[in-house]
């Protein structure tokens, strides 16, 4: 758990409401991204990797402001389905979210402390595993 | 899809905000072009109010605030996503 940390599958989709507004013009859902979610608590805002978005098509809905160590950079913001297959959490949906670069990474989503915000999340390091509830 | 396509919505909003600052601070404004469709109090309705009449156009969400918050995500920032000591 140390090197992979606080991981666990996830699956970024389109909104259900933009999935209803498509089908309604008969127009081809885009397939859902699946991979794996990182936990990050010093993230102050979930992040999803850009391919991502790209491949299921979405427009931005905003920008955000991304503190980096020389300043700031303005990132998209992209409003995702975000269900976690095989467990109990509830899918989030609608989920803002901002697009950056993962890929290689091994992790499509930076689950961060947007999402936390109404979580347990308890990290024990000494026995290897972790627990969040909602 | 890159952020130039909502040029237009974001320009309008900057040179409103002062004023919706004073009238609708801490709701959601959805603007599409250079128009102020309507004021929301969640993120989630005014988005679903942009599907409803713009499906998958882009149109903008943005929470009225004074200014910009800052957002932080160091793993990336720093480049320390899967850092190891060698």
């Amino acid at each position: 758990m140390r090197l992979r940390g606080p991981a666990l599958p996830v699956e970024v989709s389109v909104t259900a409401g933009l999935a209803a507004a498509l089908t309604a013009r008969s127009t081809q859902l885009p397939a859902p991204q699946s991979g794996s979610g990182l936990i990050d608590t010093g993230a102050s805002i979930t992040a999803v990797d850009m391919e991502v978005i790209d491949r299921l098509g979405l427009p931005p809905v905003g920008t955000a402001t991304v503190l980096t160590p020389s300043g700031s950079e303005i990132q998209g913001v992209y409003v995702i389905r975000l269900p976690f297959p095989g467990t109990p959490i509830p899918a989030l949906d609608p989920m803002p979210v901002v697009g950056s670069q993962l890929r290689g990474f091994g992790h499509i989503v930076l689950l961060g402390r947007d999402l936390l915000v109404g979580a347990l999340l308890i990290y024990d390091g000494a026995h290897g595993h972790w627990t969040l509830a909602f | 899809m890159t952020l130039e396509v909502l040029q237009d919505e974001l320009a309008f909003f900057e040179e409103r905000r002062p004023e919706l600052v004073k009238t609708h601070l801490g709701k959601f404004a959805l603007v599409k072009s250079r128009a102020l469709i309507d004021t929301f109090t969640t993120f989630p309705e005014a988005y679903a109010k942009g599907v409803e009449l713009y499906g998958s156009e882009p149109f903008l969400v943005k929470m009225i605030l004074p200014e910009e918050p800052k957002h932080a995500v160091p793993v990336l920032s720093l480049h320390l996503l899967n850092a190891r000591l060698q």
